[in-house]
């Protein structure tokens, strides 16, 4: 196998405030292989942007190292820094970050401008890569005469021009409306499989993280919870932190009766056989279970699935799905289905869930 | 070896925050130069006048100046309230209706704040005062006449500019845009939806600016007051203009006048300079405490879109009192000089077969005192400006994205607004007659006092200057392979050229119709137009003084005009 294009090892950024000190990296180590789309993803302050922005030379970590296509671009230990500039790689902002004084044809020249090309060479190339993002005919126009999402498919050429094979995208998409965020997700996945760029993409959209991945890393104030693919963090999360920040998740607690090959729960709404479980957990140990709503169902319950009862307080109705609030003995949960169900509000149901589909953390008391 | 290279490359970009760049060391040694500059005339001045500070207290209390110094300090706090109260209450109700109201002032809620620059003080006071003066005022004499036809004759008046209520109201009026522009930024940080709250909990209008409006906005108001009083003590065309002719001294003229008499009373001169100094410090300080942020909850984002209140037929008042207010700062000083300097003697029965342009011949061609004052006046005007915005658009470029220098830089660059320019004056004609700096009588000490004067203004230009580039736009060039110096030179300074030229012109303009530290630095050696025109004015050369007047009015209204169309495209560009 050949050496990750980036290596992060150990990186600590610690941001001083008049409160006190806020520890926005803490030991945080990640490879991005050639080619590879990773998402770094979280709530807002988890220090997936401060991450970033690192790799980037924008911000300079307290402690760990960096190495880019094997040059070593920071380390505390050794007092490298190398600046943005010579770090070889493009970057997208959330802004786009257009400069409004040039126009797109010189925004995206600019970069090549900077390593020395001529200009004629570096207009041929910044027309291709306007060409590849579908601006072809946009070149003599000014940043405030795009749209937004033209200004980001310029953004996106100016990244891929100078051909470094490294993207590091800061939230590029959330200041777009739904439909053009869309579009541009497919947009970047194709230019993606065309120039096959590795990028390192930052977003608190689940949804977003989930399409464009290969790997998702989960953070969480400051370290990364989870590494994984999409479907390993979504079906397999290995902390109820990612399991409920993916996706939406019924949690309640429980206690472990008995450890098998399932997993038995005590719980206030009956004993519950659970499938997803760390070999760590002992009988009589205080558990969090999790669940995904869309896991759940009210009819065609399985063999060997867990049965448990509850009154439906509320449907709401959300076009391609339908949202059913149940009060448990346990708390409130949600089910959602793709189809009506046949009880009304304030009648009993009966919810049946997998055992697979049920996963047990341990739960601190 | 890659690390080898990198490990170069650490020390010279910057590892730690503050690490000097020859650069940033020219920077930072500019920047101490401006604080000597401050610090350093006044310290001498205390130092080497000190036995006759010591005396003047003796003088003040119970000498020759026993008698005069309470009057002084009676006139000063009598013009200060007034003009101050007069300011609140014209600024603040243009503010509401230009903010709040369905009479959105447009056009001349822009002009409003910047009508001290359109037409400089020392313009405006003169042209007042030959429209209003009470024998030939220009003004007066028709409504004589016009009082006439009912039998009522008089020789004098109807109105009196050399009076305590003429300065007053002339102060007042230039303080309005101080007022104007507090009150204005803060109803604009106002979230609507306060206001609109009340009236849906069933508040009219009326109650929901006295209720909701008028208490969240109480910092802005305290804050207004204290500009205007910090302001209004340190004005002094207004009364060097019209105090004369009024026999009413106030604080800043009454120091002049001690430098000025023979033998020069220094004592109670700079005594009184520190005691100004004193009063306006604290004054600062109390602004500084109430305008803390995050007291108030009413103050949240910005870009609001809210309904305005109807004003109904109220609404031709307001547009009444806006025009009526551009009348005054403006278009009647302006006519009144116009007539004054067309005339061969002032005289207020216009003979308009006799009117003639020999007043601005002789001013711009013949006379050596006026001529040279003009081109001292631009000269320094252009080297000041282009100095200040040089270095203070350096700073703020080149520390946008330091946080730490910027704070250090941005307290030293504040530090000489807080000096009321007659304290500046003073410090500098006694510091700068001796050993080892002897300049006194030059257009050096002329040049530095302006640094020093403008200096602020150029900062604050500056600062938001930079601030309006987006700390994105250069991280994305950074990243595009660009060095530090090289996005200063491409991104950042061609984005903020318009908010730098409209600085550059907001401190020639300052500078070219400065007044008092001219009066205090300037002579027949070193004429500059703001001393020229209190000299012609004094010894009575009307009809050249409006004139001259007019040129410089001629001059700060173009540059302003030019001002007002860079920023606007500028904010097009930035914007669209």
């Amino acid at each position: 196998m050949t050496s990750p294009r980036v290596s992060v090892r150990n990186l600590t950024k610690i941001y001083k405030t008049k409160r006190g000190s806020h520890v926005a990296l803490d030991n945080v180590s990640l490879d991005i292989d050639a080619g590879e789309f990773v998402v770094l993803l979280g709530p807002s302050g988890c220090g997936k942007t401060t991450l970033l922005r690192c790799i980037a030379g924008l911000e300079e970590p307290d402690a760990g190292e960096i190495i880019i296509d094997g040059k070593l671009v920071f380390s505390s230990e050794k007092g490298v820094y190398v600046p943005p500039e010579r770090r070889d790689l493009s970057m997208v902002f959330q802004s786009y970050a257009l400069w409004p004084h040039l126009s797109v044809l010189d925004n995206v020249v600019y970069p090549l401008r900077n390593t020395g090309k001529s200009s004629a060479d570096a207009a041929v190339l910044a027309k291709e890569a306007l060409a590849k993002v579908g601006l072809a005919d946009y070149s003599a126009r000014f940043p405030g005469q795009l749209s937004g999402g033209q200004q980001q498919r310029v953004a996106l050429a100016r990244a891929i021009v100078s051909g470094d094979g490294l993207i590091l995208f800061d939230e590029p998409l959330s200041n777009l409306d739904a439909k053009v965020r869309e579009r541009l997700r497919l947009e970047l996945l194709s230019l993606q499989s065309q120039i096959n760029f590795s990028a390192v993409y930052v977003t608190h959209d689940q949804i977003e993280a989930l399409a464009l991945a290969d790997r998702i890393a989960v953070m969480d104030v400051g370290r990364i919870a989870q590494v994984g693919s999409p479907e390993q963090i979504y079906d397999y999360p290995n902390s109820r932190y990612v399991a409920d920040f993916i996706g939406s998740a019924n949690e309640f607690a429980g206690t472990v009766k008995n450890v098998g090959d399932v997993l038995t729960v005590e719980t206030a709404i009956g004993e519950l056989e659970v499938g997803n479980f760390h070999s760590d957990l002992v009988a009589g140990q205080p558990v969090w279970l999790v669940m995904r709503p869309e896991h759940c169902t009210f009819d065609g319950i399985g063999e060997g699935h867990n049965r448990f009862t509850g009154t439906l307080v509320r449907t709401l109705y959300l076009g391609a799905s339908r949202q059913h609030f149940v009060e448990t003995a346990a708390g409130e949960l949600v089910v959602t289905t793709q189809t009506p169900i046949a009880v009304g509000e304030k009648e009993r149901v009966t919810i049946g869930c997998a055992p697979q589909r049920i996963h047990a953390f341990p739960r601190e008391v | 070896m890659s690390a080898a290279a990198g490990a170069s490359t650490a020390n010279r970009s910057r590892v730690s925050r503050l690490k000097l760049t020859p650069f940033s060391t020219v920077l930072w040694l500019l920047l101490l130069a401006i604080v000597v500059l401050v610090v350093y005339p006044l310290g001498i001045a205390i130092v080497y006048e000190f036995e006759n500070i010591v005396k003047s207290f003796g003088e003040i209390m119970n000498g020759p100046l026993s008698r005069t110094v309470p009057t002084v300090l009676w006139n000063t706090a009598i013009v200060v309230f007034g003009a101050t109260f007069f300011a609140l209450l014209v600024g603040s109700i243009l503010a509401w209706v230009n903010e709040r109201s369905d009479a959105s002032l447009g056009f001349i809620g822009q002009l409003l704040p910047l009508c001290a620059l359109i037409v400089p003080p020392i313009a405006g006071v003169i042209g007042w005062a030959v429209l209003l003066d009470p024998r030939a005022g220009l003004l007066n004499f028709p409504l004589r006449q016009f009082l006439e036809l009912f039998g009522i004759t008089s020789r004098v008046g109807p109105f009196n500019i050399y009076t305590m209520t003429g300065l007053v109201l002339i102060t007042g009026l230039y303080t309005v845009p101080y007022v104007f522009l507090v009150v204005s930024a803060a109803l604009q940080r106002v979230d609507p939806a306060m206001e609109e709250a009340s009236r849906t909990s069933r508040a009219g209008p009326l109650k929901t600016m006295m209720r909701v409006t008028l208490p969240a906005i109480k910092p802005a108001f305290a804050a207004a007051i204290l500009l205007g009083f910090i302001s209004g003590v340190s004005l002094f065309s207004v009364p060097a203009v019209l105090g004369g002719g009024a026999r009413i001294d106030v604080i800043s003229v009454f120091i002049f006048r001690l430098l000025q008499a023979y033998p020069a009373q220094t004592g109670p001169a700079i005594t009184l300079s520190i005691g100004l100094l004193v009063m306006v410090q604290i004054m600062l300080l109390l602004q500084n405490l109430i305008a803390q942020p995050g007291r108030n909850a009413a103050i949240s984002g910005k870009g609001f879109r809210h309904t305005p209140v109807r004003l109904g037929k109220l609404r031709w008042l307001a547009y009444a009192l806006a025009v009526l207010y551009l009348f005054a700062t403006s278009v009647l000083p302006i006519l009144g000089l116009l007539l004054v300097s067309l005339q061969p003697f002032w005289t207020p029965a216009v003979n308009f077969a006799t009117l003639t342009l020999a007043n601005f011949n002789f001013v711009l061609f013949e006379n050596r005192q006026t001529v040279s004052a003009l081109i001292n006046s631009l000269t320094l005007g252009f080297i000041v400006a282009s100095f200040n915005m040089l270095v203070t658009g350096a700073i703020a470029l080149h520390f946008n994205r330091n946080g730490v220098a910027r704070r250090i830089a941005d307290i030293f660059t504040a530090l000489p607004a807080t000096i009321p320019h007659t304290v500046i004056g003073v410090a500098f004609i006694l510091a700068f007659s001796r050993e080892p700096i002897r300049i006194y009588g030059t257009t050096t000490i002329l040049l530095l006092a302006y640094i020093v004067m403008t200096i602020s203004y150029a900062a604050r230009a500056s600062a938001s200057a930079a601030a309006s580039i987006g700390t994105e736009l250069a991280e994305a060039s950074r990243v595009s392979k660009a060095s530090d110096l090289r996005t200063l030179w491409k991104i950042s300074l061609p984005l903020a050229m318009p908010g730098l030229v409209a600085g550059w012109i907001m401190v020639f303009v300052h500078t070219v119709g400065e007044v008092t530290a001219s009066a205090f630095l300037s002579g027949t050696h070193n004429p500059v137009i703001g001393r020229v025109l209190l000299d012609l004015w004094n010894f009575g050369n009307f009809p050249q003084v409006a004139a001259l007047a007019l040129i410089i009015t001629a001059i700060s209204t173009t540059l302003v005009g030019i001002m007002l169309f860079i920023t606007r495209r500028g904010q097009r560009t930035a914007t669209s």
